[in-house]
């Protein structure tokens, strides 16, 4: 029960920023629609790519949710786990942009539903895209939440992860196939390693996250 | 009016004095010319056939060689664009599943069929028709969307070939014409960028420091405000772009004075002001609105990049042919379909295109701007910030 109180407090507070969030998640949903594919592959491997920016910007609004709404006080008299709180969005935000990449591929199968008869239209192909997608998101969003809780600054937050894509998408685009390439898809046969390097510095930020969420919210009512 | 004039004096003056900003335009310029280099440095497009045979030898064994890559080749004509589509697609059918590839491709060539239907419906029949009844729901068919896959508009000619070509071009055009198309295609949407990293904490700033108190004192209209802002901003955007395109310019001309290319130092700047410019415009009254209504515009960032990046993929005719078409929608003139400068001869139509793309803008623009009057109004009296 009192799981679920706090994953609903946590639910109204990000409906508090439900058009912001809105917006965000609608650019992730609306990648077939901008960069359109001819095979399920590419319209699985397009929406990899691309879907880091909105879940940077997600995840930077849902973890400065304090800031914007100016909630420091009331967030930290609130008889709950600081870190529980942080799981509990960290879940939401993570469940949110799986879903809108779901959608996203069903809208590109919808656009063009030619694809699903090519290499790769059964839902057992379907478990790589999702393993693909999980871990883009589980590792940008855990660097935009550190970086929002570090700094206290939903700009910064952003910013900066923004910032280490655009980096990283040119290295990749020079040093391709190497352990941490994170934009190859099936193409590379390192392609699940890089994911599952990417998915354990994610989960080292995670963890850090979690386990000082308490500290953070200190600094951020100090 | 004057008080606008100083409103947009005001914030191009104080937008100018911000030092990162300056350094961003290098990375423009970097960004920039990096896309150009062959264009720029080397004896493009007079090379001796050794060399033409030796790049085409290169592209042909997908060495990875990048430069030189798409100029070599030489537009297909309607006949043969036709040809080469069936025959890639045949050899794609015949590839997965039980078909004559030689056979199927013979007869569609030798009986025309699809050949004058834009949806190529006689040819997918015949393909079916060919296929066991177990495997024809697999077959992917032949049409707009796929026709990516199997369509082309140019081929690797003989060196005489692309010599004509090229010469052909250079009687009509100067090379910075079309190198100035090019610019406006790429360095667009890479200033398009630059812009995003500028407008958005200018505009916030603002919202950010919770001034609209400190605002609501002053007697000034709230329409100036805004669009004293938004011009001031705007302004210093586009000088920066200016000084990119400048440079680009510079080396363009040196390029064409070195290699005896006919070019007019305007070109580049043409395309800037008609081409660019209303995109920047654009950009800027989306911000500003949004950061009106959200105090920041960083939820729009995703949707703007991806409308930025958005529209390259090409349309191509019943033939395989790529058709130059400026989508409306679209951010910035997207001529990318080919890579290479001198397949920017643009049919009529895309002039059309690109003046129902500005009047679009226009539109969005007007819009934009209105609603972040009356938003800003609407704050300035209640005080919220």
């Amino acid at each position: 029960m009192k799981q679920r109180t706090l994953m609903g407090f946590q639910g109204k507070l990000l409906l508090s920023s439900k058009i912001k969030l809105s917006i965000s998640l609608l650019s992730a949903v609306l990648i077939p629609v901008f960069f359109r594919s001819t095979s399920l592959y590419q319209a699985e491997y397009t929406i990899d790519r691309f879907i880091a920016v909105p879940v940077i910007v997600v995840f930077a609004e849902i973890f400065a949710l304090e800031q914007t709404n100016h909630i420091v006080e009331t967030i930290y008299i609130t008889k709950m786990r600081k870190n529980a709180l942080y799981l509990a969005r960290f879940l939401i935000a993570t469940g949110l942009m799986m879903g809108a990449a779901v959608l996203g591929l069903l809208e590109a199968v919808l656009l063009d539903p030619n694809m699903i008869r090519g290499e790769g239209g059964s839902i057992g192909a379907l478990l790589p895209a999702l393993y693909a997608w999980f871990s883009t998101i589980f590792f940008f969003g855990a660097f935009a939440m550190t970086m929002t809780a570090l700094t206290g600054k939903y700009a910064v937050g952003a910013a900066v992860p923004i910032l280490f894509y655009v980096v990283l998408y040119f290295v990749d685009y020079f040093l391709t196939n190497r352990i941490t390439s994170l934009f190859i898809y099936r193409s590379q046969p390192i392609w699940p390693w890089s994911k599952l390097f990417y998915l354990g510095i994610g989960f080292v930020l995670f963890a850090l996250c979690i386990l000082k969420a308490g500290d953070f919210l200190r600094c951020e009512r100090a | 009016m004057t008080l606008l004039c100083r409103m947009i004096a005001f914030h191009f003056r104080d937008t100018l004095k911000r030092p990162l900003l300056w350094l961003g335009v290098i990375v423009v310029f970097a960004v920039t010319v990096l896309q150009f280099p062959d264009y720029l440095f080397t004896d493009f497009p007079y090379l001796t056939e050794a060399e033409y045979n030796r790049e085409i030898e290169a592209r042909l064994e997908r060495s990875g060689k990048k430069n030189m890559a798409g100029e070599l080749g030489v537009p297909v004509s309607e006949e043969e664009a036709y040809e080469n589509a069936v025959r890639a697609y045949c050899a794609y059918v015949a590839l997965n599943f039980p078909l004559d590839g030689e056979k199927a491709t013979e007869t569609i060539l030798s009986s025309r069929l699809s050949y004058d239907d834009e949806d190529w419906s006689a040819l997918n029949a015949y393909i079916l028709s060919e296929l066991p009844p177990e495997k024809r729901e697999y077959v992917i068919p032949l049409n707009a969307e796929t026709m990516v896959n199997f369509g082309g508009s140019y081929t690797y000619g003989t060196y005489r070939e692309y010599r004509d070509y090229v010469d052909g071009l250079l009687k009509e055009e100067n090379y910075t014409d079309f190198m100035g198309r090019r610019l406006a295609d790429i360095g667009g949407t890479i200033l398009m960028m630059y812009s995003f990293v500028v407008f958005i904490p200018l505009f916030s700033a603002e919202a950010g420091n919770d001034l609209f108190e400190v605002l609501r004192t002053k007697k000034i209209r709230p329409s100036v405000m805004i669009v004293g802002r938004y011009l001031g901003f705007s302004g210093a955007v586009i000088f920066y772009g200016l000084l990119s395109t400048a440079a680009v310019d510079a080396l363009t001309v040196y390029h064409c004075v070195t290699l005896g290319l006919p070019f007019s130092v305007l070109d580049l700047f043409r395309y800037y002001f008609a081409w660019v410019v209303p995109s920047i415009l654009t950009v800027g009254a989306v911000i500003g609105l949004f950061t009106m209504v959200f105090k920041t515009a960083l939820p729009v960032i995703p949707l703007l990049l991806f409308w930025t990046l958005a529209g390259s993929r090409p349309i191509r005719n019943g033939k395989g042919q790529i058709i130059m078409r400026q989508q409306f929608w679209n951010v910035t003139v997207r001529i990318s379909n080919f890579r290479d400068i001198f397949f920017t001869v643009l049919p009529e139509s895309f002039y059309t295109d690109v003046m129902i793309h500005k009047a679009f803008q226009l539109c969005l623009i007007l819009i934009c701007l209105a609603a972040a009057v009356v938003l800003y109004d609407k704050k300035i009296r209640t005080g919220e910030s």
